[in-house]
């Protein structure tokens, strides 16, 4: 019912009932706090009024001066609320009482206290007396301060009424004023009626409504704008949510991929919690049965024997060691033991995954039996050396050839002009006696000059011997020693040469003869011929201009060569597998692909330095040995 | 105001207190020499003593004064009376009172002055000489000794009453009166403090000690019962307390000297009963 009332209704029935609360209340304790005042005067009295009663009646009591005993009484009962005394002496008999008759002024029925108490002198009994104080004054005390009360109540109450009628009017009007403008606010209306204008809490309370509604009509200004700001931002973070959602639904899914992989995966893979005690393996693959022997039920829970020196070999578990204490990754091969007994290697790989933290949280381990590529490894060096050897031996063929050609001008030439020396000599023998001194400068002169050829043609053939033998001996011995550079290329320049001929390729050099170097020339010989006889075959399909240029240059601790050609270049498909074994484009051509592999690792692991390969911008190009000086 | 209260009720006394004092106990009337209160605690012990005794209810009482325990005396009020030897004589002479014993030792009587002041009989003269009781022997011995030192009352100096003898020391201390007359009993029951302050001057008189008698009304069976409980008393557990609060020291018969010598204040004693009156 309350709430349905209005406010001004509401103002005046919790202001009345406030007041009726506090005066009621303040009147009751007035009450009570007077009637227990009185009451505790009342006993006060009494015991104020004992002694003087017996200290005056004492000595007319001793004296039986009785009417003495009626003379106090009467002055006592005429002074107070006493309202009858009485005396008894000892043995009970009435001595005196005042008033002689019971008082029936009582007409409240409220009864009196009532003391009885001795009256002794130095602890002789004299007598009872009986004092009854009368509350009659109590009583009406009381009731005239209800009555007061009562009309006080009543009457500030009426004044209260008129007051709270009119503060409730005076209060409550602007109040309904505004609250029709609020309404109206309410409503989306803005627009602020002039009001009276009053410059006390309600003046303050209209002005702030003012602003209020101001302020509101901004706010909603803004709100729209901020809703329109808010639903575009919705819009960008619900696509940034799908997103992210399709995001992680790709990733849920590159995790159940990445677990299909390492479940299916060939390889063993082992996880280790380096947080639990004991660094406890965690996951296992199914591979890891496969090639440890242990199944997953075995071994979860236990501490991995990478981490308890559990690696036979003892090279391997050094490394491990190593890399578990400097929080590292490694891989070792090692000769491992299955668990049904067999031997097989083993390609350990060990590294820790690090999640959100400085510290390895997991040691991931991966296994792998190599010992299938370990036994194809072993075949394929196998190979490799002996297509190195034969190589180095087609190499050595082809030179031969070359230099068989070489010979057998020279030695042609030599036997020929013998041959006409013998001819010669024969005729000159048999015209003997005809012989004239001219015939015989003549033939001393053809002589001289077929003996020049012999000797030049010979000598020729010598030279190329020598450098066959120099370069034959450098391969088969390969030691390293101190050389010159351009010395040594013009000696390897001149046992290619039947082959650049053959080719019609020309080679020119560009070397700083103060260049040296010491190394297995034997070793760069081959590598060179390599080189060069595969530009030979590779470089100039189709081309008549066939330049080969080789050209030498230092550092403070390299000497690079560098071997040019004006050829076809290296298709792009090609450049990457260039150096890659058996990869070949001429296998129609009896290329077995094995050449610039072995060049190669002639560079690398016999000399110790680098070969590389690059196009050059306008046509053909360039391979880049870099050897270390010493 | 309490003098008129009692004027106004006396006529009303007969017909209710006195009334009411019909009843069983036995009454032992004691002469007011002394406060009431006094007289009630100091003779509480005789009370218990007679009451044992006789197997009834005792109790003490007094006069307001002398005149009104005279007059209760003569209505044998009391069945046991303790007075003063001049009213015991007179009550003896008048009433139905016989005299069993008399209390030692005899009484002397005082003029009492202030301590540590020039106590000579001539700073009276002009003044007041506080008394309790002027029909007291001791006070009527005193005036009588005063007049043979040349000091006459109403002529060289005036009687100042004073309501109870409590007060007579007090009255020198004021300066009220020069000098008191009082008994030594009333000496010695005045307050430690009171007493250093005052100085007896003068014995001017041992008077025979107060009488003890019993009410010829009673049956004789009753008078003999009281008189040999009043000549055992001095035996008693209970008079040693009262002899020691009162300053008693025995009882003896009254003697003829005694009797003879009370005589001479019979006719002034009389007087001055019915002048208070």
């Amino acid at each position: 019912m309350l709430t349905s009332w209005s406010f001004r209704k509401k103002l005046i029935f919790i202001w009345l009932t406030v007041q009726i609360i506090v005066t009621v209340t303040t009147a009751f304790l007035l009450v009570k706090l007077t009637t227990d005042s009185m009451e505790t005067d009342i006993v006060y009295q009494s015991e104020q009024i004992k002694p003087v009663l017996s200290s005056a009646v004492v000595t007319p009591l001793i004296q039986r001066d009785y009417a003495s005993v009626i003379a106090i009484l009467k002055e006592l009962v005429t002074s107070g609320n006493i309202q009858e005394i009485i005396i008894r002496d000892r043995n009970g008999n009435l001595i005196a009482r005042e008033p002689p008759e019971a008082n029936q002024k009582n007409k409240l029925n409220i009864s009196p206290l009532v003391v009885d108490f001795l009256i002794q002198a130095d602890g002789v009994n004299l007598g009872k007396a009986t004092l009854t104080i009368s509350r009659d004054r109590l009583v009406e005390t009381r009731f005239n301060f209800l009555l007061y009360s009562a009309l006080i109540v009543i009457v500030t109450l009426f004044i209260f009424y008129l007051l709270a009628l009119v503060l409730s009017r005076y209060v409550t009007r602007p109040i309904s004023e505004l609250a029709a403008i609020a309404e109206n606010i309410s409503k989306g209306n803005f627009i602020f009626p002039e009001l009276v204008k009053r410059n006390d809490e309600i003046g303050l309370l209209q002005h702030a409504f003012k602003s209020m509604s101001n302020e509101i009509a901004k706010q909603i200004n803004g709100l729209s704008l901020l809703n329109a700001e808010l639903e575009t931002r919705v819009s960008e973070r619900t696509k940034s949510l799908q997103f992210a959602r399709d995001e992680l639904v790709q990733k849920v899914e590159q995790l159940m991929l990445v677990g299909a992989v390492v479940d299916n995966s060939y390889f063993s893979i082992s996880i280790a919690d380096l947080r639990l005690p004991g660094t406890p393996l965690i996951y296992v693959n199914p591979a890891f049965t496969r090639i440890t022997g242990f199944s997953a039920g075995e071994v979860l829970g236990t501490t991995s024997r990478v981490f308890q020196d559990g690696i036979t070999d003892p090279e391997a578990m050094k490394q491990i060691h190593f890399t578990l204490e400097n929080k590292l990754a490694c891989t070792v091969e090692f000769l491992d033991r299955h668990r049904n007994g067999e031997d097989f290697w083993n390609r350990l790989s060990i590294f820790p995954v690090i999640i959100e933290e400085n510290e390895p949280r997991y040691y991931v381990i991966f296994e792998e039996d190599i010992s299938a590529l370990k036994k194809v490894s072993a075949e394929r060096e196998t190979l490799l050396q002996e297509a190195q050897e034969n190589q180095r031996l087609q190499s050595l063929g082809i030179l031969v050839a070359g230099l068989a050609h070489e010979i057998n001008n020279p030695i042609g030439i030599a036997i020929t002009a013998t041959t006409h020396v013998s001819q010669t000599a024969a005729t000159v023998r048999k015209n003997a006696s005809n012989l004239t001194g001219s015939a015989l400068t003549d033939f001393l002169e053809d002589e001289e000059i077929a003996f020049q050829l012999i000797f030049d043609n010979l000598k020729r053939a010598s030279d190329l011997i020598r450098g066959f033998k120099d370069v034959a001996r450098d391969r088969s011995l390969d030691e390293k020693k101190e050389i010159n550079l351009k010395v040594y290329l013009q000696s390897i320049e001149q046992s290619l040469t039947p082959v650049l001929k053959k080719a019609k390729c020309a080679l020119s050099l560009e070397v700083d003869p103060s260049i040296s170097l010491h190394v297995n020339s034997g070793s760069l010989g081959q590598l060179l011929t390599n080189l060069v006889l595969n530009s030979t075959i590779h470089a100039f399909d189709g081309l008549k201009d066939r330049q080969l240029k080789i050209s030498g240059s230092q550092t403070q601790q390299y000497v690079f060569l560098k071997i040019t050609d004006n050829g076809n270049g290296i298709s792009a498909s090609v450049l990457p597998n260039l150096f890659t074994p058996f990869y070949t484009t001429s296998r129609a051509k009896g290329g077995t692909g094995l050449g610039l592999y072995i060049s190669r690792q002639i560079a690398t692991e016999v000399l110790n330095g680098s070969l590389s390969v690059e196009n050059l911008p306008e046509k053909g190009c360039e391979f880049t040995l870099r050897l270390p000086r010493h | 105001m309490r003098v008129f209260i009692l004027a106004v009720t006396l006529s009303f006394f007969s017909f209710t207190a006195f009334g009411q004092t019909a009843n069983s106990d036995v009454m032992i009337g004691v002469v007011p020499n002394m406060s009431a209160r006094i007289i009630s605690t100091n003779y509480q012990p005789m009370a218990d003593y007679f009451e044992k005794g006789l197997g009834r209810k005792v109790a003490v009482t007094t006069g307001t004064n002398f005149p009104n325990f005279y007059q209760r005396a003569l209505t044998n009020e009391f069945q046991i009376m303790v007075t003063a030897p001049n009213l015991a004589r007179v009550s003896q002479a008048d009433g139905n009172w016989e005299a069993v014993a008399v209390f030692e030792p005899s009484i002397p009587g005082l003029l009492v002055g202030m301590t540590g002041r020039q106590n000579n009989l001539e700073i009276l003269r002009g003044k007041k000489l506080a008394v309790a009781n002027p029909q007291s022997l001791v006070a009527l011995a005193g005036i009588d000794w005063l007049s043979s030192q040349g000091l006459v009352n109403n002529r060289d100096y005036e009687i100042l009453r004073i309501a109870n003898d409590d007060s007579l020391g007090v009255s020198l201390k004021t300066g009220e009166a020069a000098f008191a007359l009082m008994s030594q009993g009333e000496f010695n029951a005045k307050d430690v403090e009171l007493k250093k302050t005052l100085t007896p001057v003068n014995t001017f008189v041992k008077l025979p000690g107060f009488f003890i008698m019993i009410n010829a009304k009673a049956t004789s069976s009753e008078q003999q019962k009281m008189k040999s409980l009043i000549l055992d008393f001095p035996k008693s557990e209970q008079a040693k307390q009262f002899f020691s609060s009162t300053g008693f020291t025995g009882l003896q018969p009254p003697t003829d000297d005694q009797l003879k010598f009370l005589d001479s204040f019979t006719e002034s004693t009389r007087q001055g009963l019915s002048q208070a009156k």
